[in-house]
């Protein structure tokens, strides 16, 4: 029997309601563990995507989703918290008296997130990223990065990602202006992917040649840029070639 | 600027060179340039001062072409095809000459191969399944073409009792014994060669003509 998209969202839901305000706060896989066995249902009861991945997971973003807009719940990181937890004053009052003992008793022992790994270790960071090839490529919706112990990390690699990109991009912005004020458009030129534009060098002309971008003739003691790889261009399109290196 | 042709390429690569250096671009093979794509000048140089995409491209592309026609050539034995003796003993294995001359074979099936290298002088007799085709390096079927004209305009010279030495041993001199000839076995083909006796060795040998220089 497989349930349509708004009647698992629907099971999940009330499964959580009912067993959540228990079990929360805990770790995402755990919970989503605990809710399945409270369900006494599997992840294959929820169908897969065309990919093979099971639709559970993303069933239980979604509701997770909905549960934070209502207030019932909120996460940090990967851990999931119940936030409208109705315990009896009476009850309350015994279970925090017993929390404050246990506290003293276990005192060190007890971590707040207990992780594998430790991301304050800057050796283990640099391992961690290493052995990571999605290392700033965060999509912030996935299940499987939200699991990941470099989410933060990431979401912080692909913000100065982004803004590297955008920076490049008004510098590159800048050197086609350069070009385009003096009446070359640059913008549809593209080099030969064998030209090293990271070796532009100036030359003094000793004879006449032509550029290899505008065609224009250049003439001998013309100042012109020699671009190995692709040939020679005259001195405005070699600047702008050379901002644009630069970036 | 579009550049289109090879021509086109070596035009504008040799005004880069002149516009940069104040000369025209240097030669990997001035004198015998046949099968290089760029007439003899520097490969490397021009793909430093022009589209390098471009050169590589053109270089794979006459490459292509050159080896769809040594193919050819080598499918049926033609006169001047370039092969590599791949079987053998030591002294044949490993020759990279042209095919002078094709015969059926005196046993089995096949054909019989006449092989001379022009670069190194050396010779042999191989079986076509001992052989394969190669590319000709640049220059090589030009120092061919110049052997075959050259034996021929010294054939005359070569008569009986002139004095001559070996070119690669200017030590080793003797006197022709049998003025030029071409190879009987080779039935016309080949180049003219002298018979002979070296001084001091009492032994005789056969060189083509441009191993020989008359004293």
């Amino acid at each position: 029997m497989t349930f349509t998209s708004k009647e698992s969202r629907q099971i999940i839901e009330q499964g959580m309601r009912e067993l959540f305000p228990r079990i929360l706060p805990s770790r995402l896989q755990e919970a989503r563990a605990s809710l399945l066995h409270h369900l006494n249902m599997t992840k294959d009861d929820f169908g897969h995507f065309p990919s093979g991945q099971p639709k559970f997971d993303n069933y239980c973003s979604q509701v997770v989703k909905s549960l934070k807009a209502t207030g019932d719940m909120t996460t940090q990181g990967w851990r999931w918290i119940w936030s409208s937890v109705e315990q009896p004053v009476e009850q309350a009052h015994t279970w925090s008296m017993f929390m404050d003992d246990l506290d003293d008793l276990l005192e060190d022992e007890v971590e707040e997130t207990p992780s594998l790994y430790n991301l304050e270790c800057e050796d283990t960071v640099i391992r961690l990223v290493a052995s990571t090839p999605c290392f700033g490529k965060v999509a912030q919706a996935e299940t499987e990065c939200q699991q990941c112990p470099l989410f933060d990390l990431c979401i912080e690699k692909k913000g100065e990602v982004r803004q590297a990109k955008r920076a490049a991009k008004t510098a590159r912005g800048e050197a086609l202006e350069l070009a385009s004020q003096a009446g070359y458009d640059l913008s549809g030129v593209k080099p030969p992917k064998a030209a090293k534009l990271h070796e532009i060098t100036e030359y003094t002309l000793k004879s006449n040649s032509h550029c290899i971008v505008s065609g224009e003739e250049l003439l001998a003691g013309d100042i012109v840029y020699h671009i190995p790889s692709w040939g020679l261009v005259n001195k405005t399109i070699g600047e702008s070639y050379k901002a644009l290196n630069e970036i | 600027m579009n550049l289109l042709t090879t021509s086109d390429v070596i035009s504008y690569a040799n005004s880069v060179h002149y516009a940069l250096h104040g000369s025209g671009l240097p030669f990997e093979a001035e004198a015998n340039c046949s099968d290089h794509i760029y007439n003899g000048f520097s490969i490397q140089v021009i793909s430093d001062l022009v589209n390098g995409d471009l050169v590589k491209k053109q270089v794979r592309e006459h490459t292509k072409q050159l080896k769809a026609q040594m193919e050819a050539m080598y499918s049926t034995f033609e006169i001047g095809t370039p092969v590599k003796v791949t079987k053998g003993s030591k002294d044949k294995r490993g020759i990279e000459g042209f095919i002078i001359h094709a015969s059926d074979a005196d046993q089995g099936s096949g054909k019989a191969l006449f092989i001379y290298d022009v670069l190194t002088s050396r010779s042999c007799y191989a079986r076509d399944s001992a052989t394969k085709v190669r590319l000709p390096k640049p220059g090589e079927r030009d120092i061919l073409k110049d052997t075959y004209k050259t034996c021929e305009a010294l054939a005359s010279s070569f008569s009986s009792g002139t004095e001559v030495y070996l070119k690669s041993d200017r030590y080793q001199t003797g006197f022709v014994l049998q003025s030029a000839h071409l190879n009987p076995n080779l039935a016309g083909n080949g180049f003219y060669q002298a018979t002979i006796m070296w001084h001091g060795a009492s032994k005789k040998s056969t060189h083509i003509l441009t191993e020989l220089e008359i004293k």
